[in-house]
């Protein structure tokens, strides 16, 4: 399962941390690419980067193709995504992230049916 | 984030003001007297501040009070800063139970999403045991859109986590088996994580599942009724492939012929179908799906899947079949392809005649490739050596044209290879009895040119080839073929202990289980060790369960306890221990290469002649021991096991009858973790088993516990934390000592932190390497020194040495192509991470002496490495194996000054 998912700046300022395991705070800031006995798996887009914690198991490269979905789908949500959408709009990128992952297991692949959510959830505020 | 932090300045105090502010100007009240607005701004606030990383420990009453606000915008965001900012170990949450039950089984949909949300990602034990029932029924509820239900999947998964019990497995199994029916594939993806848990935990109750699995398998292998928005780059989702397979794996076979064959079928598709394609998001996502499918296979379940073919009369193009695609696999994907997949190949097919002339072939026919993976010649190489001859009469396929286009891929492998195309040479030399001359000395000469070799097993494995071949039809016997492996043997012990590693610190009650199960299948090894104890003395589960046993000594070796006939007795020595990493892996099928059974003895008698030499040097470097004299012999050369794990990370520190050590190491900058492992390898207990370290003064070293027991046929691991403080060659030295029946046994090892550990190897760009030259112009931080009696060596081999102490050779830099250039970073406390720049320029009329300059920014490493090299480049006259750095006095203090002088061996212990 994902224990994890960070966004960093290169500079290492977070843009979205969202922990799926209770953490002691002094834990989360020596996050490195091995943490405790699971991997991280990163990717970078322009400058930024995407980590995802996962189990020493599963399967890296299906969760480094799940992290260009996120992308993706936050792409398209905000129209060519970059970071300062992601600062101004931290609060719906918390939004996506649950729609997208719940439990630390992926919810929904369907960039469509996560667009159109937010569609809904839009409607509602 | 850190770094405002440490300039002091505090955006949770001006925050903090900020919201004083606020209060004040609603009247003086709290939190609650603020309009809608101001609190959601407040708590996003909080968020904000949070995720930069600071502490933030207010204000989570006020977003856990905002969950139970009647309206939506404020609600929304007391459920997510809520399950951002605290976790499940938090008392404030049990607050929010009471709110969060009624949302969710109350009408309003939104609402549900959000509790379910909530619970999901922070649920702990007072969620399961309260919501789970609500959870279920939900999930089940065919009111409820989708959108709901695949949200209580994961959350039902969650609560299962933190408590098994939740979910009811007979009243279950049945409806989980219909929400694998599933159509809409956000459910069915939710779905299959929720079944893989539920699955790892007792699989058991949910075989009705399994057709369901292969169903959806076939669903989405076809792309039947998968709608666009679920392929991901023209795949069927991978996500829901990649999960389904998981889960499949937890069964340990497939009754029903139908559910086989369709499985069978979706395997062959995906392993048929995935071809490498320039779009990297799809390639990754294909060969996430491939990897799976493997894992789906062998070792365990390729019986299985063999049989059934058996039973359909098509074994004799599936097991092909299955060479083929693997061999596909290493040619597309080289670098993907771990060592344990080839050395599955080569289990496969030595245990499958009529698979041996057809895997030669394939082989054969890879090698004409202009450009093959390193991998591809590694298991061509040895699958030519075993099987090459019976190709014999096609054409290309002499002794001669095989060992040709074999040795033309020699200049372009890595060390780790070498040894194999030995062994392949040397199998060549023995299956063309009687050779041809010209082949012959072809071969040999390469054998003798690698005698000198700096790489412990190159150089081992070519000197003991040599004197074999030279023992002309002897050979026959003693190279003869690989025996069978026996089934089930799976070299997957670096991941057992990642597994085993991860269930020791793992809280997670229905994750563990699942883990330890996955350890069971996955790696069959893990379990052999169990097997392999004896049933008399009674040693704590616990610690053998997974614990890999120590090797048995080279004799015991030959039983097919092992399973693994192994011989070649000094090989096996170097790396007897099959529970190290992959270099380790290497090491253990390389010793299974030689000649089985018997012919150990003959063997060592062969090379006793340079080995006689070698022994008495050993006991030497044992000398410096206390007063009374070890009565217990060392198996296997002391020094060169050092050496060899001065350029390796695992392997045997030291054997005798009674006692293994072996060593793993990871290093990363100054920092090391080495962990022993003493295996006590008789039906008795060692006793007053004590482990110091002597450190030299640059070294911060702690060892953690050693037990003064260690039980019959056990084996203890033992951390030992390494810190480089600053630049030298001085060595560690371990003095362990313990007692078996009357024999008090005490040995002084030394330990493999040296120099070169704490190297990393960089590559420099001419643009950055000649400023950085130039500016460190002369002594002390560049020195320079002719050294002589240099061991005479190719600039290419120069070049691998180099390489095999993490300099890295920079090519083209230096004009003059007899010249080398290397760089290096070095890390130590004292330095931090330090660039080391080396250039060594040689003589190609007189190799045996060269001009070598080094330059850092530290005069002592400076000194240190320039010494470091050296040693590495001069040839000790009397040793046929690699020079050996030079532990000080200092470091193996116990040595008393009359025992020196008194006991010539010591003195010159002392001095290698």
């Amino acid at each position: 399962m994902i224990r994890f998912i960070l966004l960093q700046n290169r500079q290492g300022k977070t843009r979205l941390a969202k922990y799926y395991i209770p953490l002691e705070e002094s834990e989360k800031h020596k996050v490195e690419y091995e943490f405790r006995t699971h991997k991280v798996i990163y990717r970078r887009y322009a400058g930024l980067f995407f980590s995802l914690c996962v189990d020493i198991t599963d399967n890296e490269l299906a969760y480094l193709e799940c992290i260009h979905l996120f992308v993706e789908i936050l792409d398209h949500f905000f129209s060519n995504v970059c970071e300062l959408d992601l600062v101004f709009n931290f609060h719906k990128v918390y939004l996506i992230l649950d729609e997208f992952i719940l439990a630390g297991e992926l919810q929904e692949t369907s960039k469509k049916a996560i667009i159109e959510r937010m569609g809904e959830l839009e409607k509602q505020e | 984030y850190h770094g405002i932090l440490r300039k002091g300045q505090n955006p949770l105090f001006a925050f903090a003001l900020d919201f004083a502010c606020l209060c004040a100007r609603a009247n003086g009240v709290n939190f609650k007297g603020l309009t809608p607005y101001e609190k959601k701004k407040y708590v996003w606030k909080m968020l904000y501040i949070y995720m930069l990383g600071y502490d933030v420990d207010f204000g989570h009453m006020e977003a856990v009070s905002l969950i139970s606000a009647p309206k939506y915008p404020e609600k929304q965001v007391g459920y997510i800063v809520t399950s951002s900012l605290l976790n499940e170990n938090h008392d404030f949450l049990r607050l929010a139970i009471n709110t969060v039950r009624n949302d969710i089984v109350g009408r309003n949909e939104t609402f549900q999403c959000l509790a379910l949300t909530l619970v999901g990602n922070i649920g702990g034990r007072d969620f399961a045991e309260s919501l789970a029932p609500d959870v279920q029924k939900l999930l089940i509820s065919s009111s409820c859109r989708p959108l709901v239900r695949k949200k209580a999947a994961l959350c039902l998964l969650r609560l299962f986590r933190k408590n098994p019990d939740v979910v009811n497995v007979d009243g279950w199994s049945d409806r989980m088996a219909q929400l694998l029916d599933e159509r809409d594939l956000g459910v069915l993806t939710s779905s299959m994580s929720l079944f893989v848990a539920l699955v790892s935990n007792n699989h058991e109750s949910y075989w009705s599942c399994l057709p369901k699995c292969v169903k959806t398998l076939e669903r989405l292998a076809r792309n039947q009724d998968i709608p666009q928005e679920y392929t991901y780059y023209g795949i069927p989702s991978p996500w829901l492939q990649v999960k389904t397979m998981r889960a499949l794996q937890y069964f340990p076979t497939i009754e029903d012929p139908n559910t086989r064959r369709s499985l069978f079928e979706v395997l062959q598709r995906v392993l048929m179908g995935t071809d490498v394609v320039k779009n990297v998001n799809k390639n990754n996502a294909s060969h996430a799906v491939l990897f799976e499918a493997l894992a789906l296979f062998p070792p365990s379940n390729i019986e299985g899947l063999t049989c059934i073919v058996c039973k359909d009369f098509i074994l004799v193009m599936v097991v092909p079949w299955y060479v083929d695609v693997i061999l596909q696999l290493i040619d597309k994907a080289g670098d993907f392809v771990s060592d344990d997949i080839w050395f599955r190949v080569v289990q496969f097919v030595t245990n499958n005649e009529d698979l041996q002339p057809y895997a030669a072939l394939k082989a054969r026919e890879y090698l004409d490739k202009p450009a093959i993976h390193e991998t591809m010649v590694k298991v061509s190489a040895y699958l030519l050596g075993e099987y090459g001859h019976l190709l014999a009469r096609r054409p290309g396929c002499s002794p001669k044209e095989i060992f040709s286009i074999i040795h033309e891929k020699l200049p372009t492998v890595s060390t780790s290879t070498i040894p194999i195309l030995l062994s392949t040479y040397a199998k060549i030399l023995m299956h063309s009895q009687p050779p041809e001359p010209e082949l012959q000395n072809q071969i040999w000469a390469i054998f003798s040119k690698y005698e000198s070799c700096i790489d412990a097993e190159i150089q081992q494995r070519a000197v003991e080839y040599f004197a074999l071949s030279r023992k002309g039809e002897a050979l026959m016997d003693i190279l003869a073929e690989m025996p069978k492996f026996p089934e089930r043997q799976d070299p997957l012990w670096k991941q057992s202990s990642l597994i085993k590693k991860a269930e020791d610190t793992e809280a997670d009650t229905a994750e563990q289980s699942a883990i330890k199960l996955r350890a069971q299948q996955q790696s069959s090894n893990a379990l052999v060790v169990t097997d392999q104890s004896p049933a008399n003395g009674t040693p704590p589960v616990s610690q053998l369960s997974l614990v890999k046993m120590p090797s048995m000594s080279s004799e015991n070796h030959n039983t097919a306890e092992q399973g693994v006939t192994q011989a070649n007795g000094t090989l096996s020595v170097v790396d007897p221990q099959p529970s190290s990493s992959s270099p380790g892996l290497l090491g253990d099928l390389l010793a299974i290469e030689g000649p089985p059974g018997v012919a150990v003895q003959s063997e060592h008698n062969l090379v006793s002649g340079s080995e006689g030499a070698l022994d008495a040097e050993d006991a030497l470097a044992l000398a410096p021991v206390g007063e009374q004299a070890n009565t217990v012999q060392p198996i296997g050369d002391i020094a060169e096991r050092f050496n060899a794990l001065c350029l390796k990370d695992s392997g045997v520190l030291y054997e005798d009858p009674y006692v293994q050590i072996g060593i793993k190491a990871e290093w990363r900058a100054h920092h090391g973790r080495l962990v022993l492992f003493l295996g006590n390898k008789n039906t008795a207990p060692l006793v007053s088993v004590q482990a110091l370290i002597l450190p030299p003064t640059h070294l911060r070293l702690e060892l953690s516990l050693v037990p003064d027991t260690i039980p019959p046929r056990a084996q203890v691991q033992c951390p030992l934390e390494v810190v480089n403080l600053r630049p030298s060659r001085d060595v560690a030295v371990l003095d362990f000592s313990y007692r078996f029946g009357t024999n008090v046994v005490n040995v002084k090892l030394r330990l493999p932190a040296v120099l070169n550990k704490f190297l990393q190897p960089i590559p420099v760009s001419a643009e950055e390497f000649f400023p950085q030259w130039r500016s460190l112009s002369g002594p002390p931080l560049k020195l320079q020194e002719v050294v002589r009696g240099v061991r005479p060596m190719s600039l290419m081999e120069m070049a691998s040495l180099f390489n095999s102490f993490r300099l890295m050779v920079c090519p083209g830099l230096d004009p003059n192509a007899n010249n080398l250039v290397a760089s290096t970073t070095f890390y130590s406390e004292s330095t931090r991470a330090m660039l080391c720049l080396v250039r060594v320029e040689t003589d190609p009329a007189d190799r045996s002496q060269l001009r070598m300059t080094v330059a850092s920014g530290d005069p002592t490493l400076t000194f240190e490495l320039k010494e470091f090299i050296k040693e590495q480049l001069v040839s000790i006259p009397t040793a046929l194996r690699p020079p050996v750095p030079v532990p000080t006095p200092q470091a193996q203090p116990t040595t008393s000054p009359a025992a020196l002088s008194s006991d010539p061996g010591a003195m010159l212990a002392g001095l290698l």
